[in-house]
């Protein structure tokens, strides 16, 4: 009990978490220290063991370097044929993602997770086909080097001095559900590499023998048994959880790493990712957008750290503010963050050192509860430092020159001015320069003006005139607070200048988003809506767009809509429909199919994808962080203008139906009652009539003969009604608790007429349970069969009904021993109107189309055939919801 | 007993108005006629009629709110006319307070069997101490059932079903009015114990190669227990 209450809301949260993928599709992962410990070898024997369990499983792809041992493993795996890419003068092969998908096994080996794919294949990297072999519920088992894992790479990098390329997200080895450790001793490996049993490549034979030294061999076989360690623990935490065990796990930890447009946030990012691994906890990554301040070369670098946090696994999170402690705080308690991770400033003295000293002295201090981690950004030395403070800030060459004429200006004039005013005048003079440079002109072409200035009024006008030196204390000291000041006013203005074009900036993007939903939103008609946003999308992006939209059946249209100003070929129409059906963006600037020529972003909607915008720049433009993320802005409040517009069709289209469901059913009813009404009178009338005459014998057979006619003709409405009813689609079963006994005695009341000459013999289960289904529907049915059996029969003739209940259905068969039913009318027989050849007088033809109406509207089927032994035979079979036995065989007690 | 009995008949058709007259004053009736509902109450109000026959389907009110205003005032035995078939019409008229149905077209003995059951529990008033029919006899005083005079052990709840059958012989009661009779007004929904049991009791009761049904099912409304001699 004590354990219910002691489960933190945070655990609880956790075990949902654990249960809420229960997808099918494992990916299991065999890992090792480095090649040649036996992966593949393993995976393979595995592989054996699975065929001869008959698992459906295929080979995707394996390397075998030519090693006899795998070429033997491999024969008897069914394998998928590699895909052959031409390649400049090459031919590469490539595992063949399609073919295996079409294949559709239970498991496929894809070994070498961490390669990287032929030039134009779908996806960039091997890990992406294997994610998507898995979302189509493919288990995949795959092989994996330790030196491959993002997160790893700085280290390896700094142990064995060899810089991975090919790397997996670490966010991989989390979707692993197993991972198994393949490992072995430095000195085994060393000796197998001796007998050659260790493939290395060809170009890295020399670089081999140097990365297959004692001590990285040790230091790579730590790490990989950490790994490995590493997930067990988490797999026992789990287990914990789920067994509501208290334990030592941190679900409630959350770490946030701080990062900038530098290169040394990588190796912070990858620092907080193992960090996060090892307390098995939940991180993120905040960018503090200084207002505009980053230019363009800082933001390739900060969208390489941003998108290597998502490989990571990590959020990210993105924030304006001038006040970068500031913004991180309350980043930090907005996501609940117990500890923030930033890097240590650089190196010691300098502006940006003294800057971010400070910055680090507040958030410490103003960072109450949370933990704050100082980590040395570069310690692994990745790559070169580029810190912001020390790139020289970008202006454009002319801004500097309208600064420099500026400077003239004042000073031509102050030489005019300076006898009469005196020289201090001079100096506010340039002050009042500054200020205005400020407003219009960058931070560096300011602080130059400010630096030339005070020279300039030192050089020219401080007495002694036409030297640096100055004579007077006063002088000095005004020297002193003329560059200060105005150094301070163009930071200042520079400051404004900044926030205001970033305020711009949003201005703009805001705006665009209303204009577009305000063209889009308001126009007439869909179309006219889709043209406008077309439109403005290419006004505001210096690109082409285009829009694929979702057809009826939920497939994408083939051709482009008319609204789209260019069309895509088949090709570039594959890789919209990958983007659709995946609800993931491709393309150009993406992951998948990079060598496509333009970017695709599904109109993701609250339920679906509705269309794809395929979005077209000009071969050398590239599109910056906020033009993508306006793009997928525009792309969702498209995909939910669409969605609106369906809704609003399919509610019409409801409307309707109801409208004329509602019709029909008022015009049924009102005929019905037209032509019932003088029946009934006639009815009424030839009793009357027959109590009068109940003394004259030749009255009394007039009237039995009209009573006769009037009875059929009353039996032929009811006939047409019906079927006009079941017609009309307004026959809806209303399901309750019937006693098949009871629905077979209720039908032999209502066809008692037809079978006044007939014997019936009843076949009925004793102790049936009771069924649900409508007892009107099914013994107006029955009454009609068995109308039908009296017919067809010889009077005298008996005429069976047996019921049973089996597999949750209930079945009620007719059977007679008429003339039965001639082969070629057995498929007609359910027909409306449809008469057979040697059929009675009297009949309509109706009599079964409305049997066969009514057990269809109850989910049922009705069957005609021949006995053996002569007759007809009908059968009804209706799915019913039969009461439990056990209720049914209750003592009859209160 | 010389007086004759005085029937309503509420139907704006005035072909069927003039023929359940003839009908009905052929046995015995005075048949007094009104078109509409509300003239109806009033002729209802004012002859204090012996029994009413009323049409669903009336122009200017419908059945159920006649029934309503009727039940407020007055326990007159009311039969329902009906042209439709739907049950759920009929099952609401009959939760509304009318005694029973036929549905048009129909056949002259069966409404004038009708009549007379709704009539005579309608005079009878208090419920006599014993019921007979055909083979089965019930002591109410002792809560003893024969069937050609052997006794037929029933339980508790199979002689309730019984007891509230016979007590309307003649005339339908309907499933949900069994169910709160018999297990109590939370047990309104629950029809599959009334299959059960019926079918119980039925097995009990009825001989079992007797054509004549004596519990009677009436599809999507109810059941009616038959008098062997009002068949």
């Amino acid at each position: 009990m004590v354990d219910e209450v002691s489960k933190s809301p945070d655990a609880l949260l956790a075990d949902l978490r654990v249960d809420e993928p229960s997808r099918q599709a494992r990916l299991k992962i065999y890992l090792g220290m480095c090649p040649g410990v036996g992966k593949t070898y393993a995976m393979l024997r595995a592989a054996h063991q699975l065929m001869s369990e008959s698992v459906n499983l295929v080979v995707g792809v394996a390397e075998t370097h030519g090693r006899a041992e795998i070429v033997a493993l491999l024969d008897g795996l069914p394998t998928v044929p590699l895909r052959v890419v031409p390649y400049r003068n090459m031919v590469l092969h490539e595992m063949d993602l399609d073919g295996i998908l079409a294949q559709r096994p239970d498991v496929v080996l894809v070994d070498e997770l961490a390669h990287t794919n032929a030039p134009g294949s779908r996806h960039p990297k091997r890990y992406q086909d294997v994610l998507e072999l898995l979302d189509a519920g493919i288990s995949v088992h795959s092989t994996l080097n330790v030196q491959h894992i993002e997160s790893r790479v700085d280290v390896v990098c700094q142990i064995t001095g060899v810089t991975v390329l090919e790397t997996v997200p670490d966010s991989i080895l989390d979707r692993a559900d197993e991972i198994q450790l393949i490992d072995l001793t430095p000195e085994e490996l060393r000796q197998r590499l001796k007998e050659g049993k260790v493939y290395l490549g060809e170009r890295a034979q020399v670089a081999g023998v140097k990365f297959f030294r004692e001590q990285n061999l040790v230091a790579l076989r730590e790490m990989a048994l950490r790994l490995a360690t590493e997930r067990a623990d988490q797999a026992v935490r789990r287990v914990m959880r789920e067994r509501n065990i208290g334990g030592p796990w941190k679900s409630s930890e959350r770490l946030m790493v701080a990062v900038g447009g530098d290169a040394g946030s990588e190796s912070l990012i990858r620092w907080t990712r193992r960090v996060a691994g090892e307390f098995g906890c939940s991180w993120l990554a905040v960018y503090v957008d200084p207002d505009g301040a980053v230019g363009s070369e800082n933001k390739d670098q900060l969208t390489r750290s941003l998108s290597l946090v998502r490989q990571l696994g990590g959020e990210v999170v993105m924030t304006t503010g001038n006040n970068r402690s500031e913004a991180l705080l309350r980043i930090a308690r907005e996501q609940n963050v117990s500890q923030i991770v930033v890097g240590k400033p650089a190196v010691a003295g300098g502006w940006s050192w003294l800057k971010g000293r400070w910055l680090l002295n507040r958030l410490i201090h103003r960072s109450g509860a949370i933990d704050v981690y100082v980590v040395q950004a570069d310690r692994f030395g990745v790559a070169p430092t580029r810190s912001v403070a020390a790139r020289p800030m970008q202006s454009p060459l002319h801004e500097f020159l309208i600064a420099a004429l500026g400077v003239a200006g004042v000073t031509v004039t102050s030489l005019g001015f300076e006898p009469i005013t005196g020289y201090l005048a001079v100096a506010l003079l340039y002050l009042l320069l500054v200020v205005v440079l400020g407003v219009r002109l960058g931070r560096a072409p300011v602080f130059a003006a400010a630096t030339l200035s005070a020279l300039l009024w030192n050089f020219l006008f401080i007495p002694p005139q036409l030297t640096f030196y100055i004579g007077k204390l006063h002088d000095v000291m005004m020297f002193a607070m003329f560059f200060i000041v105005a150094l301070a006013m163009g930071h200042l203005t520079g400051r404004l200048h900044q926030s205001q074009m970033a305020e711009r900036k949003r201005e703009r993007r805001t705006a665009a988003l209303y204009e577009l939903a305000h063209q889009a939103a308001f126009a007439p008609e869909l179309d006219a809506g889709l043209r406008a946003a077309v439109a403005h999308i290419e006004s505001i992006i210096d690109a082409k767009a285009a829009l694929v939209l979702r057809l009826g059946d939920h497939t994408l249209d083939k051709s482009v809509h008319p609204a789209s100003s260019f069309a895509l070929s088949e090709k570039e129409h594959s890789v919209a429909a990958w983007a659709f059906s995946r609800r993931a963006p491709a393309g150009r600037f993406t992951d998948t199919l990079p060598d496509a020529d333009a970017l695709y972003l599904p109109l993701q909607a609250r339920t679906a994808a509705m269309g794809v915008l395929c979005i077209r720049p000009p071969k050398d433009r590239a599109l910056d962080l906020s033009e993508r993320e306006l793009l997928e802005a525009f792309a969702v409040l498209i995909g939910l203008l669409l969605e609106k517009d369906h809704i609003a069709a399919a509610l019409q289209r409801a409307e309707i139906l109801e409208a004329s469901e509602r019709l029909r059913r008022g015009i049924l009813d009102s005929v019905s009652h037209e032509l019932k009404t003088p029946l009934a009178t006639v009815e009424t009338g030839l009793a009357a009539l027959e109590q009068q005459s109940k003394n004259d014998r030749a009255r009394m057979e007039t009237v039995g003969e009209i009573k006769f006619a009037t009875r059929r003709l009353n039996r032929v409405i009811s006939n047409l009604l019906e079927m006009a009813r079941i017609e009309a689609g307004v026959v809806q079963p209303k399901l309750d608790w019937c006693d098949i006994e009871e629905v077979v005695d209720g039908a032999m009341a209502l066809a008692a007429d037809a079978l006044s000459r007939h014997p019936v013999a009843v076949d009925i289960k004793q102790n049936l349970p009771m069924i649900k289904i409508d007892h009107l529907v099914i013994e107006q049915s029955l009454a009609n069969l068995l109308a039908n059996a009296a017919n067809w029969s010889e009077v005298g003739k008996t005429i069976t009904v047996s019921a049973d209940i089996s597999d949750g259905a209930v079945q009620i068969i007719v059977s007679d021993r008429g003339p039965g039913i001639p082969q070629e009318e057995l498929p007609h027989v359910f027909e409306k109107f449809y008469r057979g050849a040697k059929a009675p007088s009297g009949g309509t033809g109706l009599g079964l189309s409305i049997v066969d109406g009514f057990i269809r509207a109850h989910g049922g089927r009705v069957h005609a055939a021949n006995r053996p032994g002569g007759g007809a035979e009908f059968t009804i079979r209706v799915p019913a919801e039969a009461l439990n036995k056990k209720i049914w065989s209750l003592p009859i007690e209160r | 007993m010389n007086d004759k009995a005085t029937a309503i008949v509420i139907d704006d058709e005035g072909q069927i108005r003039k023929l359940l007259r003839v009908v009905l004053e052929e046995h015995g009736y005075d048949v007094v006629e009104a078109e509409t509902g509300k003239s109806g109450l009033a002729e209802i109000a004012t002859r204090r009629p012996d029994v009413v026959l009323l049409d669903l389907g009336l122009p200017d009110m419908g059945g159920i709110e006649i029934l309503k205003r009727l039940r407020e005032w007055s326990q007159v035995p009311v039969l329902i006319l009906s042209v439709r078939e739907a049950a759920e019409q009929k099952v609401a008229a009959l939760d509304a307070g009318a005694d029973d149905y036929v549905t048009k077209p129909f056949d002259t003995t069966e409404l004038l069997a009708r009549l007379r059951a709704i009539q005579r529990r309608g005079q009878e008033g208090e419920a006599n101490a014993y019921f007979q029919t055909g083979n089965l006899a019930i002591d109410f005083s002792g809560h003893i059932v024969t069937v050609n005079g052997h006794e037929v052990k029933l339980t508790a709840t199979e002689y309730d079903l019984l007891r509230v059958l016979a007590l309307n012989a003649g005339k339908v009661v309907t499933h949900s009015h069994l169910l709160r009779e018999v297990w109590g007004p939370n047990a309104t929904e629950q029809s599959q114990y009334l299959r059960v049991y019926v079918n119980h009791l039925r097995k009990k009761i009825e001989l079992p190669r007797s054509k004549q049904k004596l519990l009677k099912t009436e599809s999507g409304i109810g059941y009616r227990l038959v008098p062997a001699d009002a068949k």
